[in-house]
């Protein structure tokens, strides 16, 4: 009851004119970069964050959450037009919405997108509702200790799921951290690191890095996509018309995708509360699990219900991500990195006493989400008939756009071209890591937790006068430890397992 | 006698091996470990070790790993680079807003070949962001350059 309480309390924040204002601007501004193929939720947020500069920290929030949001909705636009996901969590909606609309459908496929987008978003919000203060409450009962297991289980876990080889992923979180620890001490704040610089002594600045790894390195790779992005545009697929009068769905069309929906809005919620999982683990369980279940029509032809389990899912998963990230601190990915670098940045320290010493934020922040998903699936369901033209814009031309908005936006936030040199080496570092089958996101994640990591471990060090004991002194952290001992040991069990495998099918 | 190709993908982990080096050899030289209590260097000289045991352990696995295809690196790659650089460096002469947008007429022009009605309405589009959102509305001085500095 106390929730649905501060959820009214926080719609008297989220309908502020400015909130609904920027509420609006994020909606429309993450449709169109998660339509744009190549971009991502990621560089979205990247690339947009000095534009919130200007607001105060809960405007800024709502205008990012929503931008956050509505690139999961606006991801599937070409994956179902032209088989190019816009965003990583759409790749299994190209799955069924290519085929679909080759089928003659696509205005249909776009709608069930859009619905099954709204309907498992709300199911995440509720879920969120419900569950984030709570969470927060568990978290108050946390330790020194247990915040440095806790923290160490997020920054393995992600990089766990998102690359399949477990000593990339270690390297890479580990050199996160430790270009996080340039500049001052967390604790003493005496210099570290600087190499007698004094930009360094500042440490590397969180946007112009964010910018460089994210948007910069994006728009390297973006180049080698050149021409197929031209064959395809060449193609009759991306010459169709559609109207909303043509792409309303049937009731035996709803019929169908409802279960699906509401399965994967449930699931997918949960999903995204696991550190390190996010929308596109999100969507692949809920694609993985549509198939363990009738269709009418095989997975993968053109079936609603797999257009509807991916997108409730990747939808879902990305509300549900924001619990961990307000009540603990701790993002669940790359994506929720960027917005926590913001949350600190404005001066907030997420965490378990954010509901109690900011309640309007918290709660605006939630509510603003209500208020996003409607006037997300209202601008998505008007900009059907403009899609085949929003599409258009070809990614040649996207090029040189995207170097500038990294070098104009990382300047904005440092205003020195100390951030712009970052953004540039930092930009070259992502894409050189990427090329090398290095992910970037869990470095980004490791970047920003690295303080709090830091401060943490080293506190509890202090306390327990450099004694081990003090991890293992309670049967909670007895559990997080265990938690954590098998994330690191599963993968490495499992590689070894596939290379005696292979070696015996050699044998044989 | 077949010659022996150096792979290109344990730059990475050679480089990271380097990384961690400095940091060890740094933290424990002029940060220290541990005085009564963790030191400033006591926390990257733990992960920067546990860098320097993957590193070397990643080294070794890719090093033995021959069915991975090799890495292409293309002339176009290095071309957004340079793009980026070059405005970087004719900041310092003429400015950032002026440097961004000869850039992007040069590349649309040059590189991709784009019709005049594409180029213009490319600039009008990015000046607009450049002075409208970030020059009024957040109220970002860019610099100048010596060339303007001296002008105005």
């Amino acid at each position: 009851m106390g929730n649905f309480a501060s959820l009214l309390a926080g719609f008297q924040v989220a309908l502020a004119p400015e909130n609904i204002g920027v509420c609006l601007l994020g909606a429309i501004l993450g449709l169109v970069v998660g339509a744009m193929p190549g971009i991502g939720s990621l560089a979205g947020c990247a690339l947009l964050l000095p534009l919130t500069y200007k607001f105060n920290p809960t405007t800024a929030i709502i205008m990012l959450g929503a931008l956050y949001y509505a690139n999961m909705y606006g991801g599937s636009f070409s994956a179902i037009l032209l088989n190019i996901p816009g965003d990583s969590p759409a790749i299994t909606t190209a799955l069924d919405g290519y085929p679909m609309a080759r089928k003659g459908r696509p205005g249909q496929a776009l709608m069930t997108a859009n619905l099954a987008s709204f309907i498992g978003g709300t199911i995440g919000i509720l879920i969120l509702t419900l569950t984030a203060s709570g969470l927060a409450t568990v978290g108050l009962m946390f330790g020194y200790a247990e915040m440095t297991i806790i923290l160490l289980i997020a920054m393995t876990s992600i990089s766990w799921l998102i690359g399949e080889n477990p000593i990339k992923g270690i390297v890479i979180t580990m050199l996160g951290i430790l270009v996080a620890s340039i500049g001052m001490d967390t604790l003493s704040g005496a210099p570290r690191y600087e190499f007698g610089n004094m930009y360094l002594l500042g440490g590397i600045p969180f946007t112009p890095f964010i910018i460089g790894c994210v948007g910069f390195a994006q728009v390297i790779k973006l180049i080698n996509e050149r021409e197929a992005d031209e064959k395809k545009r060449a193609s009759d697929d991306s010459k169709q018309k559609l109207s909303i009068k043509d792409s309303m769905l049937k009731g035996h069309d709803f019929k169908r995708m409802l279960p699906p929906t509401l399965r994967s809005g449930v699931m997918g919620t949960f999903v995204g509360v696991l550190p390190g999982s996010g929308a596109t683990t999100g969507s692949m369980v809920g694609y993985a699990i549509q198939k363990k279940f009738k269709s009418e029509e095989p997975m993968g032809t053109g079936a609603i219900e797999g257009i509807a389990a991916s997108e409730a899912a990747n939808n879902a998963a990305a509300a549900g991500a924001f619990a961990p990230l307000l009540a603990l601190g701790i993002p669940g990915s790359g994506t929720g990195a960027v917005l926590l670098g913001g949350l600190m940045m404005w001066g907030l320290n997420p965490g378990p006493l954010l509901f109690d010493t900011n309640p309007d934020f918290c709660w605006g922040l939630i509510s603003s989400m209500y208020v996003a998903n409607i006037f997300t699936l209202l601008v998505a369901i008007l900009v059907i008939p403009f899609l085949i033209k929003i599409l258009s814009v070809p990614v040649k031309y996207m090029i040189p756009i995207i170097t500038c908005v990294c070098i104009v936006g990382a300047y904005s936030t440092s205003n020195s071209m100390y951030g712009v040199i970052v953004m540039f080496v930092s930009g070259i570092v992502g894409y050189l890591l990427d090329k090398n089958g290095f992910p970037t996101a869990p470095m980004l994640l490791a970047f920003v937790l690295a303080p709090m990591l830091e401060q943490n471990m080293r506190k509890a060090f202090i306390a327990s006068q450099g004694g081990l004991g003090i991890f293992v002194d309670s049967p909670l952290k007895l559990v997080l430890l265990a938690v954590f001992l098998v994330l690191i040991l599963t993968p490495t069990v499992k590689a070894v397992r596939k290379k005696l495998g292979a070696k015996e099918k050699t044998k044989v | 006698m077949e010659k022996k190709r150096f792979n290109l993908r344990t730059v990475i982990p050679l480089a990271t091996i380097v990384f961690s080096l400095i940091f060890i050899i740094v933290g424990l030289k002029d940060y220290g470990f541990w005085k009564g209590q963790p030191t400033p260097g006591f926390f990257p000289i733990i992960i920067a070790t546990v860098l320097l045991i993957s590193s070397v352990a990643c080294f070794f696995q890719v090093a033995k790993d021959k069915d991975s295809e090799a890495v292409h690196y293309n002339r176009n790659e290095l071309m957004v680079m340079l793009g980026a650089a070059a405005i970087i460096l004719c900041t310092f002469i003429i400015g950032l807003v002026p440097s961004c947008l000869i850039y992007i007429f040069l590349w649309l022009k040059f590189v991709e070949h784009a019709s005049w009605k594409v180029i213009v309405i490319i600039e009008l589009i990015m000046a607009a962001i450049i002075l409208g959102v970030f020059t009024f509305w957040l109220q970002i001085r860019f610099p100048m350059g010596l060339l303007l500095d001296m002008i105005l």
